[in-house]
């Protein structure tokens, strides 16, 4: 994937699939065509947003989609820092303070339009902030 | 248009020598203005956060073992404690890709120079 070809699918997924207001911020970086980022912010409705940062280097992605209004309220992303998870090192940042596994693969193709089922299905902010129970294990 | 073209302007005021010296000079100033960039971009996390990369890597890891193990932490200072570790993860990787970048641009630089 080429640095426009995955600003593009960012880009595209967020007016698309997640039906976002508006992308308020864009940022690319590029060293050559095996190493670049990407950051999108877009204004998903009133004082909530979601923002998309990929970073590409030589077949491997680092990411974190985050969901934030004043505050962040989940995040997805692959920090090597929650060893013993289920699909390590892919997990989950819930509002109610746990971290669980992501099913998630590290390949935004694939990975974008997950996170974005599962914002949708859980209506964003309507997740109520604190509502999801501790005791999800599943896969998110 | 040749790249001979675009630079002759430069080179009929006497700024460069050539167009071979200017493409060169041009080349290596747009590196050199990428090490600045990078390298301020680092600065300022470094200033932010207090620490080096490697030492806020660590610390990012420690805080979220601490979420995961909160012992008898009340409920409230874990919704604290996990909108702090994604508020610094967002700068972990930002600050990742800035070490990374000016790395490659250091490793290009020194390239060009011989």
């Amino acid at each position: 994937m080429t640095l426009q070809s995955l600003l593009d699918l960012v880009v595209t997924t967020l007016r698309g699939d997640l039906r976002c207001e508006s992308i308020t911020d864009v940022e690319t970086q590029a060293f050559s065509e095996e190493k670049f980022s990407v950051k999108v912010r877009a204004q998903v409705r009133e004082e909530l947003f979601f923002q998309v940062r990929i970073y590409y280097n030589q077949g491997h992605y680092d990411y974190s989609y985050q969901l934030f209004a004043d505050r962040p309220l989940t995040r997805w992303d692959n920090k090597e820092d929650c060893p013993g998870l289920e699909n390590f090192p892919h997990h989950r940042h819930l509002p109610d303070a746990t971290i669980v596994a992501s099913s998630l693969q590290g390949d935004p193709a694939a990975d974008l339009p997950v996170v974005v089922q599962a914002l949708v299905s859980d209506k964003f902010g309507t997740m109520n902030l604190d509502a999801a129970p501790s005791s999800r294990r599943r896969l998110l | 248009m040749t790249v001979e073209t675009i630079l002759e302007p430069l080179v009929k005021r006497k700024l460069f020598n050539t167009p071979e010296d200017a493409a060169r000079k041009l080349a290596r100033n747009y590196i050199l203005q990428q090490i600045e960039t990078y390298s301020q971009r680092i600065a300022e996390f470094e200033r932010k956060r207090g620490m080096s990369f490697e030492q806020f890597t660590r610390y990012t890891a420690e805080r979220t073992a601490h979420l995961r193990n909160p012992g008898d932490m009340p409920p409230e200072k874990l919704q604290i404690l996990s909108q702090d570790i994604m508020r610094d993860e967002d700068d972990w990787l930002d600050w990742k890709v800035a070490e990374e970048m000016l790395e490659s641009w250091l490793g290009l630089e020194a390239e060009t120079k011989q």
